[in-house]
């Protein structure tokens, strides 16, 4: 009998170290969208120009990021050093990537990698949700993405995005805080990597 | 009545030119190298405001920043931005200091070729004295309000980081008005000096890092 309470509570460990913290205890409902929108980087007459600091692995490096939405589903990513040379310069055709130019150093197909995930997932505009998770301050939509997950965390009441999570089954990978929000534009953006020590902060200018 | 259109036609076609750039000839050239190279050995210090523009085609405006720069002979830099952020950047010798907002870090151009021509291309163009660099093709320009260099790169990977240079002397004075750097895609920073002064004694803290 004891036996048998002790294997019991070792498999609802191992079952609930398994799950993902971030649903961990709530309940999964229908999604109240079939679709909703990121509304960041989504205004074709703006230009989006942010100071950039990269951390990575204790390095620090710093530029100039600029985006800018040039069609109903492109968007342009440049980033430039602080005197003006431009390191790279992308273009995301829904999420597809085409590198216009990069810099010989740059152009490291783990990096361009990294560096496309992260910016799909900050441009990323409409969303097709299957499942959401209601909670007291804030309501999570979970959104397939390859062999991922994305969760865009809205605050309640105010329906803002607050944060865009991608996970594997298990863990977190990437967060990307939107903060001093307004007029759907966020001044301060951050952007943690959970599996490199690779964290991109971004203020607006 | 068609000959008079013609000339009207002429007429418009010269007013146009008259704006245009025209190739120097070889006495103009030869005035403005000896115009420049007197100003860069005359000059030991500069100090100057500037105003940067970043030009991407797809851009609505250009990205404008402005700040100060020194210059002390034989080879130190001080670029500083301070609108709209804060940004130092010290060129002395084989070494680059950087302070990012207060994060301060130093390269060392020595072990990287690309960039001892950048920091040379740096330097050179704030004293105006690129004519003795064998890295570039030149040519020659002329226009109402100034003469006109521009430098292409002859390596071939120096021209994947930049397609070409340019350098706008004022036509009395022979010193940099403006520098244009142009990138290989065609889009192009643009700096633009004001308030200089030459020959000023430099702060002793401006290039401490």
């Amino acid at each position: 009998m004891l036996q048998r309470f002790i294997i019991s509570c070792l498999l609802v460990g191992v079952l609930q170290s398994c799950s993902l913290g971030l649903t961990r205890g709530l309940v999964a409902q229908p999604p109240s969208e079939v679709t909703f929108q990121n509304p960041y980087f989504a205004n074709t007459a703006l230009d989006y120009v942010y100071k950039a600091q990269l951390q990575v692995y204790g390095n620090s490096f710093g530029g100039i990021m600029v985006v800018k939405k040039t069609g109903s589903e492109t968007h342009r990513v440049v980033f430039t050093t602080e005197m003006g040379k431009t390191l790279f310069d992308f273009e995301f055709q829904k999420e597809a990537l085409q590198i216009r130019y990069i810099i010989e150093a740059l152009d490291r197909k783990l990096l361009i990698g990294v560096l496309e995930n992260d910016f799909k997932m900050m441009l990323s505009q409409t969303q097709f949700p299957v499942e959401m998770f209601p909670k007291q301050d804030v309501t999570l939509y979970k959104v397939p993405d390859d062999k991922r997950w994305r969760f865009y965390e809205f605050s309640n009441p105010s329906d803002q995005l607050k944060r865009i999570i991608q996970t594997s089954r298990y863990k977190k990978k990437v967060v990307i805080n939107f903060t001093e929000i307004s007029d759907d534009r966020a001044k301060k953006i951050k952007i943690e990597h959970f599996n490199l020590k690779l964290t991109i902060d971004l203020y607006s200018l | 009545m068609k000959k008079l259109g013609f000339l009207l036609l002429l007429w418009v076609c010269s007013q146009s030119l008259l704006g245009q750039d025209k190739s120097m000839t070889e006495a103009q050239r030869a005035q403005l190298m000896v115009q420049v190279n007197e100003v860069a050995e005359t000059t030991s210090t500069i100090h100057t405001n500037f105003t940067q523009w970043k030009h991407l085609d797809f851009l609505t405006n250009d990205i404008e920043t402005k700040g100060k720069m020194i210059f002390q002979a034989p080879d130190k830099v001080r670029w500083e931005y301070n609108n709209p952020y804060s940004y130092v950047v010290i060129f002395e010798g084989d070494q680059l200091h950087i302070d990012d907002g207060g994060k301060k870090s130093t390269i060392d151009m020595g072990s990287s070729a690309l960039f001892q021509q950048m920091n040379e291309l740096i330097v050179n163009s704030v004293k105006g004295n690129l004519f003795s660099a064998g890295d570039f093709d030149r040519s020659f320009y002329v226009n109402e309000q100034w003469n006109k260099v521009v430098f292409v790169p002859k390596d071939e990977k120096m021209k994947q980081y930049i397609a070409a240079f340019e350098l706008l002397f004022h036509k009395e004075t022979g010193m940099v008005h403006q520098v244009k750097l142009i990138e290989p895609t065609n889009d192009y920073t643009r700096i633009v000096f004001s308030d200089r002064t030459l020959n000023r004694p430099v702060d002793a803290s401006a290039f401490h890092h």
